[in-house]
């Protein structure tokens, strides 16, 4: 990165910031294949993080990328890869098998407009429901959103220890609004807590990958450290090896779901602003809550009744439902065809009425459409 | 929103109006304010329309594009089209005259400029019109210093351009001037 400093203020870029982010969590090894709008990250990540000691490779495509990440994680360094749609389609078959096997990773996906190859310059918040779902079968997954260059650069730091504590992929999702967006940010960045991996403290023949530790998370031993076990992505036993036997099917699926489900205050973050008297609350995240704030306070100044919700964690997606006994209505903007609004919808569960405010044509949802939004 | 600047660079992709935006936001950083700078672009390399936003606030800024423009610069005919009306009833529009064809009307300030013929005459080429523009800017909308705007260019522009660059700027600063002390003198 080019320090762009003057008296702590400097210029930052959101994609240059997931570079920064990833570097100070202790990222080890990055492996892509380019994509626009996520093209930024990799342009820094290729020039520091070898200076670093890192490992920074170009792979054929975003298949071999997500395997490579993985199998690095697997060797013991803080792995990571980034991309788009298009790429983050490919990844999917991996990002399930990382879960399933609890190997520690973060994928940054930096949405552009879709399906398809679609609009690779212009955002969109298209790939919610593939974040959460992309990959077969039930798993559990974390989601990440930031709205701005310092929570962006504060939830890549977090990606990585929520991934490494939990044993999971953790999605780091963005739109091409906050990834090219530069803005002012204070430096020194602050400084953010950074998780390492918890390392088996038995000996060899004692240690079981998948059996359950504190926090139903085991810790992980790195290959090559005299600790053999087996890795499948077929349902396994705690020494890693396939079985069909519920008795032993069961215990783990509990604890593949338990550390997260059961870890809910440490994963979720929800911001929340002005909802104690308000009669309308907005659902926004990534740069569409950057227009819903402006929209509120708009509102505000005319003297409406106007809150908002502001998840930075996606999924698990936060228990917001009790904003339902207050709040008449609930609008929630999206850059999508309401992906989001039916999660709401799920948890109001008719306690209140839920509107959407989307667009999905490559331009932002503007505070103006979301005034509309609030006046019928 | 109060204390809200909004400017939009806008012409063809490969002029180097991203740069010159990225070279203003960071120049308001070392003013002090706050500032958000966005793109559009198409997917192609050149061609095509490119534009940019620069948000500039005392304080915070979310919704980071522009609402209605206080400045608009539009270096093609495609770009002005298509951004004329995002510009504020009160906003300054200042256009390439040598590319550009706008029509004085609808009570909007326009300020016709041939900025590509400028940079030519003064510099021989035009590759630079981007920075002579960023210069007449500086000097018109008195956002940032002109100090602020040379330390932005030093530290942005490849040092192989940068004699070029810098020569484009400063007679943009001297473009712009003349054109205040134009404006000033003449009854409103």
């Amino acid at each position: 990165m080019k320090a762009r400093v003057s008296g702590g203020a400097a210029l930052m870029q959101g994609n240059e910031a997931v570079a920064a982010g990833a570097l100070a969590a202790g990222l080890g090894f990055f492996a892509n294949y380019p994509i626009t709008p996520a093209n930024e990250i990799s342009r820094v990540l290729s020039r520091e993080l070898p200076l670093r000691g890192g490992v920074f490779i170009q792979m054929e495509d975003e298949i071999a990328s997500i395997a490579a990440v993985i199998g690095a994680s697997l060797g013991g360094l803080k792995a990571a890869t980034a991309t788009s749609g298009p790429g983050f389609s490919l990844m999917q078959e991996n990002i399930g098998y990382a879960s399933a096997t609890e190997i520690p990773c973060v994928i940054v996906d930096v949405q552009r407009g879709g399906p398809s190859t679609g609009m690779p310059t212009r955002p969109s918040q298209g790939d919610v429901m593939q974040a959460r779902w992309g990959a077969h079968g039930d798993h559990p997954i974390i989601v990440l959103y930031p709205s701005s260059v310092s929570e962006t650069y504060e939830l890549t730091i977090r990606a990585f220890n929520l991934s490494e504590r939990y044993r999971t992929p953790v999605i780091l999702l963005m739109d091409e609004v906050v990834a090219h967006m530069r803005e002012r940010v204070m430096l020194p960045l602050p400084e953010v807590e950074v998780v390492p991996r918890s390392k088996p403290k038995v000996p060899p023949e004692m240690y079981f990958p998948y059996e359950d530790g504190d926090n139903d998370v085991p810790p992980l031993a790195s290959f090559g450290e005299g600790y053999r076990y087996n890795i499948t992505g077929l349902f396994h036993d705690r020494l890693g090896f396939p079985t069909l036997r519920p008795d032993e099917i069961n215990p783990w699926l509990k604890r593949l779901f338990g550390k997260i489900e059961t870890n809910l205050e440490d994963i979720v973050w929800c911001e929340q602003e002005l909802i104690e008297d308000a009669e309308v609350v907005l659902v926004a995240y990534g740069a569409t809550a950057r227009s819903a704030r402006h929209a509120m306070k708009l509102a505000r100044d005319r003297g409406e009744a106007v809150g908002m919700i502001k998840p930075l964690t996606l999924w698990p997606f936060p228990h917001i439902e009790s904003i339902a006994e207050r709040a008449r209505r609930i609008i929630v903007v999206e850059m999508n065809r309401g992906q989001i609004l039916g999660e709401v919808e799920r948890l109001v569960h008719g306690k209140a009425e839920v509107l959407g405010v989307n667009r999905m044509d490559g331009e932002m949802v503007t505070p103006l459409e979301i005034l509309h939004a609030l006046e019928i | 929103m109060k204390g809200r600047y909004e400017v939009c660079l806008a012409g063809e992709g490969g002029q180097g109006l991203a740069l010159a935006g990225l070279v203003l936001a960071e120049a308001v950083v070392y003013g002090g304010k706050n500032v958000v700078t966005t793109q559009s672009v198409g997917a192609g390399q050149r061609g095509g329309i490119s534009q940019t936003s620069i948000i500039i606030s005392d304080g915070e800024i979310d919704y980071p594009k522009v609402l209605a423009a206080d400045l608009f610069l539009a270096l093609t005919q495609n770009a002005f089209d298509r951004y004329r009306s995002d510009v504020a009833r009160d906003g300054l529009i200042i256009v390439d005259s040598s590319c550009v064809e706008a029509k004085e009307a609808e009570g909007l300030d326009i300020i016709p400029i041939p900025l590509r013929e400028i940079t030519l005459k003064a510099l021989g080429e035009a590759t630079a019109t981007n920075l002579l523009a960023l210069g007449v800017i500086t000097e018109l909308t008195r956002a940032v210093s002109r100090t602020a705007i040379r330390d932005a260019v030093k530290r942005n522009l490849p040092p192989k351009s940068l004699g070029l660059n810098k020569k484009a700027l400063e007679k943009g600063f001297e473009v712009g001037r003349a054109i205040r002390a134009e404006r000033r003198a003449k009854p409103v």
